[in-house]
C-alpha cells in the first residue's frame, strides 16, 4: 500500500508541492522558534549550567529571590556557619559583581564577573566550556575568563592574555570560554579575590554559597533544615534554582507567551493549510477512492491509504525542514547562537510534523469515509 | 444444482431527498444466473444503475433481499459487502474509472492487491489478463496515455483479473465508437459463455443482439423482458 500512496503523491504533483511546502515552513518556523527559546533558556541557566554542579549541591542565596541573576549579598559568614550543619561536607562562597569591560581599542561592555576559588571553581566554568587556556589560570591576579562568542558585539579580538580593564582596573584575559554565554549579560570568570576587587565588593560580603554535602547525607533534608534556621537565605537544589530562574525570566519578560503563541500559530495554520490542501487534493481524487472501494477496498483501507500519504508527506516535508533548519543553525553558530539539535527537540518537531499532517490529513479520512462507492456510477 | 447466483427479492431503495422520498426501485424480484449475459435497458433515470448497484452489493436496499450465492448480503457489514465485492464481482464503468495515478499494469494489479496476493503472483496474473485483451504492449502506460477502447479492456482486464463470478457493467460501449463496442460486447459474450453472469445497464438497443436476457426497468418497475424493440422505443 505504501507504493499505491507514493504514486498519489507523485501524480497529483501541484498539490504535494503545495502540501509539503506547508510542511516546511510550519515546521521550520516551530524548529526556530523553539530552537532559539530553547537557547535562550540555556543562557538564562547558565550561571548553573556552567558550574561545576553535582548532583547532591545546594546553593544557598539570599531568600528573597528566585532568580540565579539577580543575586542580593549576604553576610560572608555564613560560609562557615553553614558547614556547621549536619550533613554538609564543605562549604564555598562565591562573588558577584556587575562591572565594566574596558578593551584597548577603547570599546567598553557590561560584565558580570563571577568569582569562585581554586581548586574546585564551584561556579565554574566547567571543562566543557573552556576553549583556551586553563581554569587554574583564574587563580592568578588580574586573570578573568571573556566568551568567544561575545568577542562580535564587543567588536574587538579575544586572545589569552589580552590586557583589559574592568572597572578601571587592570585585568588579563587568561581563558577563553565558549557556550558560557549569559542571557543579556557578559559572563567573565575569576577567583573570589579577583572579583571583590573588580567589583568593589566587601570582603564581609557574598553572592552565593555553594555547599558539598556528605555522601550519606540527605539533600532534601538538608535544604530543609537551612531553611528553617536561617530565614534570610534559601537553600536550593541547584538544578532546581536553574529551572526557578529560567521560568522567572519567561514570566517577567513575557518571552514564554510571546514564543509559545508564535509556536502555536504556526501549528494551527500549518494544520488548517495541511489539512485543507489533503482534503482539497482527496476530492481531486474521488473518483479514485469511489473506485477504490467499488471493486472491494474497506474504508479502513482507504483511510489507511491517506493516512499513509499524510505520514509521507510529513516524513518528506520534515526531512526538507530539518535540512533547512541544520543550514540556519549553521549560519547564526557564529554569532553564538547555538542551537542544540537534541534526541528531544529533534523528537518534538518530528512529533509536531505528524500531528499537524497525519491530524491534518482526518479532514480527507472523514470525507471519504462518507463516500459511497455508488458515487462511481 | 441452480444456476441462479443473484436473487433480488423484494427488494426496493428508496432515497431521502430534502423531505422528499425518491424512490428509484419499486419493490422488484429478478434473479440473474451465471452463463448468461443480461441486458438492463430502460430509460434515463429509471432505475437501471440503482438495480445495477444493489446486484454489486454496493447499496443496501430500503427493503426487501438480496441473495449473492444463496447469503443475504443485506444483513452483512460494509466490510463483508466490500469483501464479496473483491471475489465475486467484478466491474466495468461507463467511464472506466482506472486509477489515474497507476499504469495500465498496476490498474490490473489493484484488486489482487486488496486481495493480498503476493505481488509477483499478481503481476504474473495482470501481465496474462493484459495480454489476454491485446494490451500488453501498453502496460506500462498511464491511463491517459491510452484512447477510450484501450481504456476499457484494461478495465475489463481489472473486473477479471480475480475470476469473479459476476461482471456488472455500467454502459461499457457508452464511451466507445461503434468498432471498439463490438470487440468489447464480443469478449463480454465470450466470458458469458465462460460460466459467468455478465450484467449490462445501457441504454444501446443494438447490444441486444449479445443478450441471452433483456430486462427492461422503467420508473423504478421491472418486467423480466421486451417483447420488441418497438416496445422500448
Amino acid at each position: 500500500m505504501w507504493k499505491l500512496a507514493w504514486k498519489f503523491i507523485k501524480y497529483d504533483r501541484a498539490k504535494s508541492v503545495g502540501i509539503i511546502t506547508a510542511i516546511v515552513i510550519s515546521i521550520f518556523l516551530i524548529g526556530q522558534q523553539v530552537g532559539l527559546l530553547l537557547f535562550l533558556m540555556g543562557l538564562m541557566g547558565n550561571l548553573v549550567g556552567n558550574a561545576n554542579v553535582n548532583e547532591k549541591d545546594i546553593w544557598v542565596i539570599e531568600s528573597q529571590t528566585a532568580n540565579a541573576n539577580t543575586l542580593n549579598k549576604i553576610d560572608q559568614r555564613y560560609v562557615q556557619q553553614l558547614k556547621s550543619i549536619p550533613g554538609v561536607a564543605q562549604t564555598y562562597g562565591v562573588v558577584i559583581a556587575s562591572g565594566e569591560a574596558r578593551f584597548l581599542d577603547g570599546n567598553t561592555a557590561g560584565v558580570t564577573v563571577i568569582g569562585s576559588d581554586a581548586p574546585q571553581f564551584v561556579i565554574g566554568p566547567n571543562a566543557s566550556r573552556i576553549s583556551e587556556g586553563s581554569v587554574n589560570d583564574l587563580n592568578l591576579p588580574e586573570a578573568v575568563s571573556a566568551e568567544f562568542y561575545n568577542a562580535k558585539s564587543w567588536n574587538t579580538d579575544l586572545y589569552l592574555n589580552k590586557p583589559i580593564e574592568i572597572n578601571g582596573k587592570s585585568a588579563q584575559i587568561k581563558v577563553i570560554t565558549k557556550k558560557a554565554q549569559a542571557f543579556g549579560g557578559n559572563y567573565m570568570y575569576t577567583n573570589t579575590a579577583n572579583a571583590r576587587f573588580f567589583g568593589n565588593v566587601p570582603a564581609y560580603q557574598i553572592s552565593l554559597i555553594s555547599l558539598k554535602l556528605n555522601d550519606a547525607a540527605a539533600k532534601e533534608t538538608v535544604i530543609a533544615q537551612i531553611n528553617q534556621l536561617y530565614p534570610n537565605l534559601r537553600a536550593w537544589d541547584a538544578k532546581k534554582l536553574q529551572n526557578s530562574t529560567v521560568k522567572e525570566i519567561l514570566v517577567s519578560s513575557n518571552m514564554g507567551m510571546s514564543f509559545g503563541t508564535l509556536v502555536v500559530f504556526a501549528m494551527i495554520s500549518g494544520f488548517f493549510i495541511i489539512g485543507l490542501t489533503l482534503y482539497s487534493s482527496a476530492l481531486d481524487r474521488v473518483k479514485d477512492y469511489g473506485t477504490l472501494k467499488a471493486i472491494g477496498a474497506n474504508n479502513k483501507y482507504v483511510n489507511k491509504l491517506l493516512i499513509m500519504q499524510a505520514f509521507m508527506y510529513a516524513i518528506i516535508g520534515f526531512s526538507i525542514a530539518f535540512l533547512l533548519l541544520f543550514g540556519f543553525a549553521q549560519g547564526v553558530k557564529n554569532s553564538g547562537l547555538n542551537i542544540n539539535f537534541s534526541v528531544g527537540f529533534v523528537s518534538f518537531l518530528l512529533g509536531i510534523t505528524l500531528f499537524i499532517s497525519v491530524g491534518g490529513s482526518l479532514f480527507a479520512v472523514r470525507k471519504i469515509s462518507k463516500l459511497e462507492p455508488a458515487s462511481v456510477f | 444444482m441452480s444456476n441462479t447466483i443473484v436473487e433480488v427479492k423484494n427488494a426496493s431503495k428508496t432515497y431521502l431527498s430534502g423531505d422528499t422520498t425518491v424512490v428509484a426501485l419499486q419493490p422488484t424480484t429478478v434473479t440473474f444466473n451465471k452463463g448468461e449475459l443480461t441486458l438492463i435497458m430502460g430509460p434515463s433515470g429509471s432505475g437501471k444503475t440503482t438495480l445495477l448497484s444493489l446486484v454489486g452489493c454496493i447499496i443496501y436496499p430500503t427493503e426487501g433481499n438480496v441473495f449473492l450465492n444463496e447469503t443475504n448480503v443485506t444483513q452483512l457489514s460494509e466490510k463483508e459487502l466490500a469483501n464479496i465485492r473483491l471475489n465475486t464481482v467484478g466491474f466495468v464503468f461507463q467511464h472506466f474509472n482506472l486509477l489515474e495515478p497507476l499504469t495500465a499494469l498496476e490498474n490490473v494489479m489493484q484488486p489482487m492487491l486488496l486481495q493480498k496476493v503476493p505481488i509477483s503472483k499478481a503481476k504474473d496474473r495482470a501481465l496474462k489478463a493484459l495480454e489476454k485483451v491485446n494490451l500488453l504492449d501498453r502496460k506500462n502506460n498511464l491511463p491517459k496515455k491510452l484512447s477510450g477502447g484501450q481504456k476499457q479492456r484494461v478495465a475489463i482486464a481489472r473486473a477479471l483479473v480475480t475470476s469473479p463470478d459476476i461482471i456488472l457493467c455500467d454502459e461499457p460501449t457508452a464511451s466507445l465508437d461503434a468498432k471498439s463496442g463490438a470487440v468489447i460486447m464480443e469478449e463480454l459474450k465470450e466470458l458469458s459463455r465462460q460460466d459467468k453472469a455478465v450484467i449490462i445497464v445501457t441504454h444501446d438497443l443494438r447490444l441486444r443482439k449479445f443478450a441471452d436476457r433483456v430486462i427492461y426497468v422503467e420508473e423504478g418497475n421491472v418486467s423480466n423482458e421486451i417483447s420488441n424493440e418497438e416496445d422500448y422505443k
